[in-house]
Order: C-alpha cells, then structure tokens, then sequence
C-alpha cells in the first residue's frame, strides 16, 4: 500500500487523508451509519454553542472502519457550568435529543441531573430520538488528560460535516493502557491504520505516562 | 495438561486472534477504501436490527433501567 504524501497532506486510503499541520482528517463516505449520525447531530450542537470537545474510545475506532459496535458514543467536553449545561440541553431537546437520567424538558431535572452526576464528575446519557443503543456518553473534563484531548483534538470532516476526536497517541496508548483484549485489539487497528502518520515519540510519551506497554504494537 | 494450563492458553490464542482480526481490519480499511465501508457499514445496518425491539415500550422502558444500573456500578467502583 503506497501512501502519497503531498507537503502535509497524507492519503491514507481512497477515502481517508490527513492534514497534519491543520490536524484534519478527511473521510469521505456514501451513507452514513446511525452512530455517525448521533455523534454528528450532538457534536453540531456543541459546536454551535462553542463548548469544546472530543469524542474518545469505541466510536473513533468505528468512525475508521472497525467492524464492531458500541453502546455508546463518548463525549467529553469542557468543563461548563449550571446555567451553560441548561443551555445545552434546550438546545439538544430542540435536536431531539432526550437525557436518561432525567426530563430534558424540564429545568428543574437537568438541573438536578447536573447537580448530582456532571458536577461529580459522573457521566450522563443522551439518547436521540428513539435509539437507545448506541447513546452519547457525556461527560465534563475533570483531569488534565480529559483537557488535552480536547485542546489538541483533531477534525475529523465526514463529507461535510464535523466532529472533533481525541489526538490518536493519545487514544492509542489509553486503549493499552486499559488492557482488555478488546482495547487493545482497538489500539492495534488504529496503529495499523495510522502508522504512516503517527507520531512514534508522542505515542511513546503517552504510553510511558499512563504506564501502557508500547512494545505490544511492535511487530504489527 | 492442567485445566489451569489449558484456559490460559485459550486465552492467550483468543488474545492472538483478536489481534490479527484487528490487524486484517486495518488492511481491509488501507486496501479497500470507500468499498470496505461500503460493506461494514452494510453488516452494522444488519446488525442494528434488533433496534425495532425498542418501539416495545415495556422493552424500552427494561433497557434504559439496566442502562442506569450499569452506570450505578461502575461509578461505584471508580469512587
């Protein structure tokens, strides 16, 4: 597999190139799948309100191709407070967008939902419209990990739209980290994938600061 | 062989083989482009079929309840 490489323009694949210096990916898709399109809606949102974000974990690695599904879509967004986080879900209620843990209509309810579960630093759960599986998994940065993915996510335009993603040494290495089969099964896609574009020392720095093993990708 | 033995190495080849799938994964994504999506994103239609079941209210109502519990636990754990 040749990868052309034209100033800071990777092609990765007939679908898919970077923009390293700009930090956009580009993927290009005839239809779009029920994850991508909960996560594109949320994500408009977010945008539209400018709360910064990044989507971790599962749906990054489905957004690339991996043939597996998720349960949910996890968001973590900058840290925000009552009144912004009531402003977000009148304007996710108007999206369709309904919350688990409470009644989304009612101001009260979120309040309490932010209350007893965001400010706590536990997730909450959006579902859109009636689609229990996947939902979004939401929650509020509370450690420096959770900000640095957001400050340096990356783009990602899926056709048109957007939506942002953790930087993936980051993901790559918290997904060693985590160490099921699975996660690491995760991680080894996304090397693979990525490998050309990569930055190795960023993704041993990571490795080396969360204690995840970077040697299980030698080879591959 | 010990049973001990013989689950640690079903493990460890399970372990392999999730590996290489996602390696092959990866390969088809490079390979295959637009195409790959194409039919994965075909299977992941399939495979969200079970999707109608939700429209049971009584189903839906199941889900969303050991959704919570779920949560309950795991943020027991972590605090």
């Amino acid at each position: 597999m040749s990868i052309e490489h034209r100033d800071d323009i990777f092609t990765l694949t007939d679908n898919i190139s970077i923009d390293k210096s700009k930090k956009i990916i580009f993927l290009s898709k005839n239809e779009l799948v029920t994850e991508d399109n909960i996560a594109l809606a949320f994500a408009q949102v977010l945008d539209e309100l400018e709360i910064g974000y990044s989507v971790v974990a599962e749906y990054v690695t489905i957004l690339f191709g991996r043939s597996r599904r998720s349960d949910d879509i996890d968001i973590i967004a900058r840290w925000m407070d009552e009144e912004e986080f009531t402003e977000l879900c009148k304007r996710l209620k108007a999206c369709d967008f309904s919350l688990m843990q409470g009644i989304i209509s009612s101001e009260e309810s979120v309040r309490k939902v932010y209350r007893e579960y965001l400010s706590r630093g536990h997730s909450i759960r959006f579902i859109y419209r009636d689609i229990i599986l996947p939902n979004i998994e939401f929650k509020l940065a509370s450690n420096l990990l959770h900000s640095y993915s957001i400050e340096n996510s990356y783009t990602v335009m899926i056709n048109k739209d957007r939506i942002r993603i953790a930087p993936l040494e980051l993901q790559i290495a918290y997904k060693l980290h985590l160490g099921s089969d699975k996660d690491i099964a995760d991680a080894v896609f996304l090397y693979v994938l990525f490998k050309p574009v990569l930055e190795q020392k960023e993704l041993e720095r990571w490795c080396k600061e969360l204690g995840a093993d970077v040697n299980m990708l030698k080879g591959v | 062989m010990g049973l001990k033995k013989l689950i640690e190495e079903d493990l460890r080849r399970n372990s392999e083989d999730m590996i290489r799938e996602a390696i092959w994964n990866a390969e088809m994504v490079k390979k295959l482009g637009r195409k790959w999506f194409e039919i994965r994103d075909r299977w992941l239609n399939e495979a969200s079929k079970d999707r109608e079941l939700w429209r049971d209210p009584r189903v839906r109502e199941a889900l969303i309840r050991a959704i919570l519990a779920k949560d309950r636990i795991s943020a027991s754990k972590t605090i």
